[in-house]
């Protein structure tokens, strides 16, 4: 198990993932699976970094676990309180010009992991995302 | 994140190397402002991507906007068995033209 606490920034993301990508890499996770992942690290963060905080000074803390094949990550910040689990997904059938982009990013959360948990605790929002990482 | 471009005529080739996410997709956005209001159409070679995010899926659809408010178009070649998946989950394969 790994885990970071970051500032909520545009450099975060690359810590995370490269985090992520350790631990991935040693329970030989494949490079698709991975990629998928990392997309999704993207987007979490995104999110909390465009939208948690007002002052843009906050933390995200992020854990990565692999057990039985199993890829469980937790993201977890004290910015305004936000489940995802209950955005309406985008509407991907209608003109690309006239696409709405919002919600897109936990739309993908949500088709790319097994599943998406959002809790709330003591003031902070906490996301467990979980994925199976064996090929096939 | 290195962007190698190319034209002919007023075809315009943007080929961007390795992932195209919330960090990189700005970058991307730039390169497709520098294309010139004569181009006709600008395609995205993905051979060198590694993956895309919604912060790259939404450069792809300003830029197809853009052209098609022009008359012109935007076509994506060589994508990744990991980018068709994204382009698939999304619903994007329907909506731009995706070149296999």
């Amino acid at each position: 198990m790994r885990e970071i606490t970051v500032s909520a920034s545009g450099e975060s993301i690359d810590v995370i993932t490269e985090l992520a990508n350790e631990e991935l890499a040693e329970h030989s996770c494949p490079f698709v699976i991975q990629a998928k992942i990392d997309i999704v690290i993207d987007e979490i963060c995104s999110n909390i970094n465009n939208y948690a905080y007002d002052d843009k000074s906050g933390e995200i803390t992020f854990s990565i676990d692999v057990a039985d094949s199993t890829a469980t990550l937790v993201f977890s910040d004290s910015g305004r309180q936000f489940d995802p689990t209950v955005t309406d997904d985008p509407d991907v059938t209608i003109p690309v010009s006239k696409k709405k982009i919002g919600g897109l990013g936990i739309f993908m959360t949500k088709k790319i992991m097994d599943s998406v948990e959002y809790a709330y605790e003591n003031g902070r929002n906490i996301l467990t995302l979980k994925k199976c990482i064996a090929e096939g | 994140m290195n962007i190698k471009k190319s034209s002919y005529g007023t075809t315009h080739i943007l080929a961007p190397v390795g992932k195209i996410d919330s960090n990189t997709a700005p970058e991307l956005q730039a390169a497709v402002s520098q294309v010139p209001d004569s181009a006709k159409e600008i395609i995205f070679d993905f051979s060198a991507v590694d993956y895309i995010s919604s912060a790259g899926l939404r450069v792809l659809v300003m830029s197809q906007s853009m052209m098609e408010d022009n008359g012109g178009s935007v076509k994506i070649t060589n994508v990744n068995k990991i980018v068709d998946d994204i382009f698939a989950i999304t619903g994007f394969g329907e909506l731009l033209t995706i070149e296999r």
